[in-house]
């Protein structure tokens, strides 16, 4: 009779699974889920069938975002790098709330432009320096709009 | 309970080893294989270049369609795509990639080199980052692979691809290791320790915020001509391929402002946001840009705040001067600045 000991076999999943722990987390990084919330609004924006669908989309999802980084900053003691990125994140997303419905300054974005528009936003987001806000505090926010939005 | 016998032990030595090793192996980018054709040169080489790709951050973006890219790995393809066409260039291309552990305990490789001469793959390793002194792992592997002839026979250049590097050094910059502060006199002594000579005939900062005059003030003393962006500037980069189109260009101020074209026109075409490129020609540009830098208001924040950069000319009103300068702008289709039609090639922090 063949006895196969259990030992290699529990040595080696634990190994695995040590192994491969750094690669689970690089896929949950919150920074790249936020990019990815972002081209998921677009790309609904994008199938929306008419301007006002479209328009009461980026309105709900820009807002939510906005709502989300000020719930962040009432739930955590934020380092004072965190307080600035998350600062002018939500300078960047209100500019786009306001030029989406004329306010502020702005005219309002054309319904023939919204795809266009919606483009702009994701570009601008991914260009924003959403780098120095902290793995913490992306998570924080990342969970708030999924949440909240 | 029964011990393993040796032959389990060493099974699992053998596993072990297969995943230390393909843990290191992670993140590698792998060359594509080249054509024996392609391979043939025996041309005398005019133009040694550094590429330089930071991956120890987010960098992904999407495009219209919602594909996602990874900036620095569409980097590295496009350098490679380059390097094997360029029959008289030496090519080292750095992927600076996260700092990692094997079971969280051993420090693995977090760097890898890819070296090009007369469009053939010479070496391909990865190697350890030294991030307290920028660069010298990079600039020890140069010295050791790089082709017999001093660098004062080629055209030299350096290309920087990754987020804007803050004027002054501050932590955040390096995902997995946020204390270490970076800034940008870290990447000119980093630039320095990678030429022969301590100057380059050309920079190209691929970055979101480098053509301001604090950067242009601290780089000037180490390259004839720059090219960088004076805002924000798309992931999708100045492409790395473009490097194909100047390669028989040996004029710092040329290979920069055909560079600049290049990239300007592909950027127009795919973004929505404002495309802003410049060319400084240090001679000229260097010494304004100190006058300028004295001037504005200092990047003393202690974290970058992704606060939008303005042209200078608003600033510093007439007081901007562009000797030597050449900017190629497109205003962005939406947004604070979508009416600016016109830029300086000086990117200043607004007043506050």
């Amino acid at each position: 009779m063949f006895s196969v000991s259990p030992l290699p076999g529990v040595f080696t999943l634990i190994v695995a699974m040590l192994a491969t722990a750094p690669t689970a987390q690089a896929d949950t990084n919150p920074h790249e889920k936020l990019k990815e919330h972002v081209r998921d609004i677009v790309q609904k924006v994008k199938a929306a069938p008419t301007a006002a669908k479209k328009r009461a989309i980026l309105d709900e999802k820009l807002r939510g975002m906005i709502k989300a980084l000020n719930r962040a900053e009432q739930m955590a003691n934020l380092s004072s790098q965190d307080q600035n990125g998350i600062d002018a994140l939500r300078t960047r997303l209100q500019e786009k709330l306001d030029e989406l419905h004329g306010q502020n300054g702005y005219d309002a974005v054309p319904a023939g432009q919204l795809n266009s528009f919606a483009d702009y936003v994701q570009q601008d987001f991914e260009q924003a320096n959403t780098i120095t806000i902290s793995v913490t505090s992306a998570l924080l926010i990342l969970l708030l709009i999924i949440l909240l939005v | 309970m029964r011990l393993p016998d040796a032959a389990t032990l060493a099974g699992a030595g053998v596993l072990i080893g297969l995943l230390v090793l393909c843990g290191g192996c992670r993140s590698v980018v792998p060359v594509p294989p080249g054509s024996e054709e392609e391979m043939s040169s025996t041309a005398p080489l005019q133009q040694r270049i550094v590429v330089l790709v930071h991956g120890d951050a987010s960098y992904l973006y999407h495009d219209t369609d919602g594909t996602s890219h990874q900036a620095d790995t569409e980097t590295l393809q496009e350098a490679f795509a380059a390097a094997r066409s360029m029959s008289r260039a030496e090519i080292f291309i750095f992927h600076q990639r996260p700092h990692d552990r094997l079971l969280g305990l051993f420090p693995r490789d977090d760097g890898t080199l890819y070296h090009f001469r007369r469009g053939r793959l010479q070496h391909q390793r990865t190697y350890d980052q030294n991030r307290e002194r920028p660069l010298s792992a990079e600039a020890a592997l140069l010295r050791t692979h790089r082709a017999a002839g001093p660098d004062s026979s080629l055209f030299t250049a350096a290309l920087y691809y990754g987020h804007a590097v803050p004027e002054r050094p501050r932590p955040g910059y390096h995902r997995s290791r946020p204390d270490l502060p970076f800034g940008v006199p870290d990447l000119t002594e980093g630039l320095e320790r990678l030429s022969a000579t301590g100057t380059f005939d050309a920079v190209v900062l691929s970055t979101c915020n480098g053509g301001t005059p604090t950067t242009l003030a601290t780089l000037a003393p180490h390259t004839r001509s720059v090219l960088a962006a004076p805002g924000d500037l798309h992931l999708s980069y100045v492409d790395a391929d473009l490097l194909s189109t100047v390669a028989d260009v040996t004029t710092p101020s040329t290979w920069t402002r055909q560079l600049a074209e290049e990239a300007f026109t592909r950027l127009t075409d795919r973004v929505a946001t404002a495309v802003t490129l410049a060319t400084y020609d240090t001679d000229r540009a260097g010494a304004h840009a100190q006058r300028m830098a004295r001037r504005v208001s200092p990047d003393t924040s202690t974290a970058p705040t992704g606060a939008r950069l303005v042209d200078c000319r608003r600033v510093l009103g007439d007081r901007v001067d562009t000797t030597g300068v050449r900017a190629w702008h497109r205003p962005a289709r939406f947004g604070p600045q979508a009416d600016q039609e016109t830029h300086s090639g000086w990117g200043c922090l607004p007043e506050q």
